[in-house]
């Protein structure tokens, strides 16, 4: 034990930790910040305005048919169509086109533009952009929470809402239908069978991913950074020969190798723990009960889990990947005589392990996540923990297997 | 001329030494002082890789620092730790030496060769040296030092590693070689010095103690070095030098500043109890 | 001599090499996944589409003043940051005068058919090259520079005539290398390319003409120099190994000045990071000089690739910012190697 703790203290070293509080920072400011920093404007300026805000504050966690009734969808459109008949009522350039309104205003927009030449088709566009503008009170001085507030976005936001929380069925059965990936035709079923009644923001899912993405890639580079080096150096030194032919003679590189993931594994914990400090202040704890299997415009989220489970697994997921970045720097350092070759070697494996990390840990669990719709085709559901195990297992066994080599092996 | 003129030497608030003056010609100059006594301090010195804070050495009167490559040009150095490319072979390291030593090829060439055979590792030339031993590193070492048959030559501990056999080898060759340069190496083990050193050096507490030649210094200590079979007899103060085995006796050496009467036989010392009489209080 | 012997040492680092090889490796990969999705675009384009395209005068009439008005509106941008952006976009709109004028260069406009093919070769392959060529050129350099001291050959050859003078032909010997290596993987992975994809594009076309539009924005890809496809290719290639070399020079510097290989390894990923984090930073305000010269430093230069010789993007305010950038780093990066130069002349071996 006493062992132990000295190697940990070789790993611990205040100028490595240094350069790593350094990057934390550049990274927080550069990267991480914007999450905290928008996370509430996202919630009015997202593809639903602030109308599923509103939802979440009024209803909670599900949405049920009659609060979906209660909340009022065409009443709200209807108003809103009102405003807008006033607007273009007292608007030269919708008179001109002879649109008196809404009503006619989306006949017109909508109308199909197949058949009229570049020029005219052109000019079709230019006028209902210009018309979109009125409508959106848009001038140079407009804020975004006044565009928002304007007839014709919160039209478009209440419609987006409507498809998802109202209509979702037919978009659902599209995917039901047609689509070759199992485990969202399962989703897609699951989701209808429930009404696709979860409240969870839209953006969540995705925004904390990648939030969770960029911690880990730092995660993995932190702890190659701060685990490599004495064991490399030892070697260097000649110190493993004096400590082979001590009493614990070649035990100690077991030692090593546990300090090495347990260092891994709790600067991983740490930064995770850190780094959950600006999320949870920015409330995302809130939606901890709410589950994340969802259909939105954007998005679905395929498993029946709440998003507290949801960041556990993402929070698992960095330590996995970081236990593995500690277990290949244990190789590496070990089939290494300098820093320098040591360095070489850990670039290239930084680099692959932290694409790894964006590849699981960006939109884990949707069906947009890379690993589980490009590479796996979405036949094997939730692939993303699987492959960070895969991961840390391959670590841990090429360390094991370098520990029992090591047993028969001549020292130099 | 090679001279020292009081040279300092300080780490912050740590002064390696102090107010060093000294002068070298053409001979041996053996530098003898325990460990960390500085000699390494020193060494480095001379081979341009550390800098005096105060005072200066010159040759022939120019600071070797303003010489720079026209001075480093003129040594060769063995420093204590060789380090060596071990994916090399000798002559392809001895190469590599002789191109950063500005030597020209063909006589580079010639002169690896000669070096090789010198030295006595003709036969692995063309081996990598990773597998050599200690011994035949510290023989690469040497030859480097050597490429540039150099009129100053400076050897840290150039015997750590060699067995017996060839640290007589290595003074033959060093006194060989001392005949028309300095050679300046740096021991604590005086035996490889004691033959060859025409001028010792001894330093301690940081400064200069004594430079002579290895007989003057030994004289220093003439009769107050004895040899007796019962130490437990000897009543007056002294020093314990050595212990050796003799038909079944232990005879001890030791040094008094006291006549010991007939107790003990005084004997003449060697530069073995002149380093541990000199070094008594040094922690070792 | 002495250089060669240094180019030796590199060059037959297996280390280096095997980075190397597995960059181009990495290429291939990412090529052959690249293949996969963007099937159609090795067909022939329909000569109707061709034919009906070339006709487009995509320059004629077209305002700069409406891409600056679009990142204005688009950052919400005022005062001197907006007219920063104004004086840009009027100093382009001659450029895009001349490139509707020149008749011999009627535009070839293709429709969308050439979008994937720039964005795959310009917008990516180039993209990851850069930064390949970029991390083998560092590592090259910090091996390069730290050989002697991992080795434990620093006192035995500072102490020879060249001295700590050896440093000189390694920065050489490093620079040739990064260059040779760069020249492999760039070799290496367009021979892929070209033998993976169908990329029949006329090379001797305004380059302006060929590409639809800037990677990713709707306005069209305009260059400020008048730029034929090849001549395109070989400047981006030549901005690529610039950098590459630039990043030789910062290893050297790291390498050099710092006594542990880690610690210079560390120094110049944090200057890398930071050159990076920092020009994502929020509060730099887009149209600001700050934001516009601190985007000059590889990394933003690397993340930008696809935008080269055109105008770059609104966070960009001055022409040709590219060699720009490239000039001033390198400098910077050579200054720096030169101080640390002369400071390990100073410098104790311990």
């Amino acid at each position: 034990m006493n062992l132990f703790l000295h190697e940990l203290k070789k790993i611990w070293n205040w100028r490595m930790l240094a350069l790593i509080a350094a990057l934390a920072v550049l990274i927080w400011f550069s990267m991480l910040s914007e999450f905290a920093d928008s996370y509430d404007s996202l919630s009015t300026h997202g593809i639903y305005g602030s109308y599923q805000r509103e939802m979440f504050g009024l209803y909670g966690e599900t949405l049920e048919p009659e609060e979906l009734t209660d909340y009022d969808i065409p009443g709200k459109k209807a108003a809103i169509h009102a405003e807008m008949d006033a607007l273009i009522a007292g608007d030269s350039l919708f008179a001109k086109h002879g649109i008196r309104n809404a009503e006619e205003y989306q006949a017109f927009a909508d109308r199909d533009t197949e058949g009229l030449g570049e020029e005219k088709r052109m000019e079709f566009f230019e006028t209902v952009n210009q018309m979109i503008s009125r409508l959106s009170l848009s001038d140079d001085k407009q804020t975004l929470d006044e565009w928002y507030t304007s007839p014709q976005i919160r039209l478009q936001t209440l419609e987006a809402l409507e498809q998802t929380y109202a209509d979702y069925e037919s978009f659902l059965q599209i995917y039901i239908d047609r689509d070759e990936r199992p485990v969202v035709v399962q989703a897609a079923r699951q989701i209808l069978e429930q009404r696709n009644d979860s409240l969870i923001r839209h953006d969540l899912s995705s925004s904390v991913s990648l939030y969770a993405a960029v911690v880990g890639v730092f995660s993995i580079a932190s702890t190659l950074l701060l685990t490599a080096v004495p064991l490399s150096r030892d070697r260097m030194q000649n110190m493993h020969q004096v400590h082979y032919s001590s009493r614990i003679g070649r035990r100690i590189l077991k030692i090593q190798a546990a300090a090495m993931c347990v260092s891994g594994c709790a600067l991983s914990l740490l930064l995770i723990a850190l780094s959950a400090v600006p999320l949870l202040a920015a409330g995302v704890g809130d939606y901890g009960n709410v589950s994340i299997l969802s259909f939105t415009l954007t998005d679905m989220v395929l498993y029946e889990i709440t998003f507290g489970p949801y960041t556990l697994f993402l929070a698992g997921m960095i330590v996995l990947l970081s236990i593995a970045a500690a277990c290949f720097a244990f190789v590496l350092a070990r089939f290494s005589s300098n820093l320098m070759t040591m360095l070489i070697k850990l670039v290239p494996v930084g680099i692959a392990l932290s694409g790894l990390a964006v590849l699981v840990l960006y939109m884990t669990f949707s069906y947009h996540n890379l690993l589980f719709s490009a590479v796996l085709r979405g036949r094997i559901p939730m692939p993303e923990p699987m492959l960070c195990a895969i991961v840390a297992a391959a670590g841990v066994l090429a360390a094991v297997i370098v520990l029992i080599r090591e047993k028969k092996t001549d020292t130099d | 001329m090679l001279s020292l003129n009081r040279v300092t030497k300080q780490y912050g608030n740590f002064t390696a030494l102090e107010h060093i003056d000294l002068e070298f010609s053409q001979g041996v100059y053996a530098l003898l002082a325990p460990n960390g006594a500085g000699k390494t301090t020193l060494i480095k010195m001379l081979a341009t890789l550390i800098f005096p804070t105060r005072g200066e050495i010159l040759w022939h009167g120019d600071d070797i620092v303003a010489l720079d490559a026209s001075y480093r040009e003129l040594i060769g150095y063995l420093p204590q730790d060789f380090g060596y490319y071990r994916n090399h072979t000798p002559r392809e390291f001895l190469r590599y030496m002789a191109a950063v030593k500005c030597l020209k090829r063909d006589q580079a060439a010639q002169r690896i060769d000669e070096l090789i055979d010198l030295v006595g590792l003709s036969e692995v030339r063309g081996k990598k040296m990773r597998k050599f031993s200690g011994g035949m590193i510290q023989r690469v070492g040497i030859a480097q030092a050597m490429l540039n048959n150099p009129q100053i030559l400076i050897l840290d501990e150039p015997t750590a590693g060699l067995d017996p056999k060839e640290r007589v080898r290595f003074r033959n060759l060093i006194s060989s070689l001392s005949k028309d340069r300095i050679v300046i190496l740096s021991t604590h083990i005086v035996s490889d010095i004691e033959t060859i050193a025409g001028s010792v050096i001894l330093l301690k507490d940081r400064r200069l103690f004594a430079q002579d030649s290895p007989a003057a210094v030994c004289a220093t200590l003439a009769g107050k070095v004895y040899e007796t079979d019962a130490i437990e007899d000897i009543r007056v103060p002294h020093l314990l030098l050595t212990e050796r085995q003799e038909n079944g006796r232990t005879v001890t050496r030791f040094a008094s500043e006291h006549d010991c009467g007939e107790s003990a036989q005084s004997v003449n010392p060697n530069l073995e109890d002149v380093f541990l009489y000199v070094y008594r209080d040094e922690e070792r | 001599m002495i250089f060669f012997y240094e180019l030796k040492k590199l060059v037959l680092s297996p280390l280096i090499l095997s980075l190397a090889a597995l960059c181009v490796l990495v290429n291939l990969t990412f090529l052959l996944v690249e293949r996969d999705g963007l099937e159609p675009m090795g067909q022939t384009a329909r000569p109707a589409d061709a034919v009906a395209a070339r006709t487009v005068p995509i320059f004629e009439g077209y305002r700069t003043a409406d891409i600056a008005e679009s990142y204005i509106r688009w950052y919400r941008l005022d005062g001197t940051n907006a007219q920063r952006i104004r004086n840009k976009y009027d100093k382009l709109q001659p450029v895009v005068d001349r490139k509707a004028a020149v008749g011999e260069k009627p535009p070839v406009y293709f429709s969308g058919r050439m979008s994937d093919f720039q964005v795959l070769l310009f917008g990516k392959l180039l993209k990851f090259i850069s930064q390949e060529i970029g991390l083998l050129a560092l590592l090259a350099a910090l091996l390069a520079a730290a050989y002697e001291q991992m080795r434990g050959t620093e006192p035995v050859i500072y102490a020879s005539k060249t001295g700590r003078r050896v440093q000189l032909p390694k920065l050489y010997a490093s620079l040739t290398v990064s260059a040779l290596l760069s020249v492999f993987v760039i070799g290496a992975s367009l021979l892929i390319f070209f033998a993976l994809f169908n990329f029949s594009v006329p090379w001797q076309a305004d380059v302006s003409s060929v590409f639809d539009h800037a990677l990713g924005e709707t306005k069209p890809f305009i260059t400020w120099h008048d730029l034929t496809v090849a001549e395109y290719l070989w400047a981006t290639i030549g901005i690529g190994i610039g950098l590459a070399l630039g990043c030789c020079l910062l290893g050297f510097a790291a390498g050099t000045g710092l006594r542990s290989a880690y610690g210079a390894f560390g120094a110049a990923v944090f200057v890398l990071a930071a050159f990076d984090l920092i020009a994502r930073a929020p509060f730099l305000p887009v149209g600001s000089i700050f934001k516009s010269a601190w985007g000059l430093n590889p990394m933003w230069l690397w993340r930008n690739s696809g935008t080269w010789f055109t105008d770059g993007r609104a966070d960009m305010l001055w022409a040709n910012f590219e060699t720009l950038g490239l000039c001033a780093y390198s400098a910077a990066f050579a200054a720096a190697a030169w101080g640390a130069y002369h400071l390990l002349r100073r410098r104790e071996i311990h």
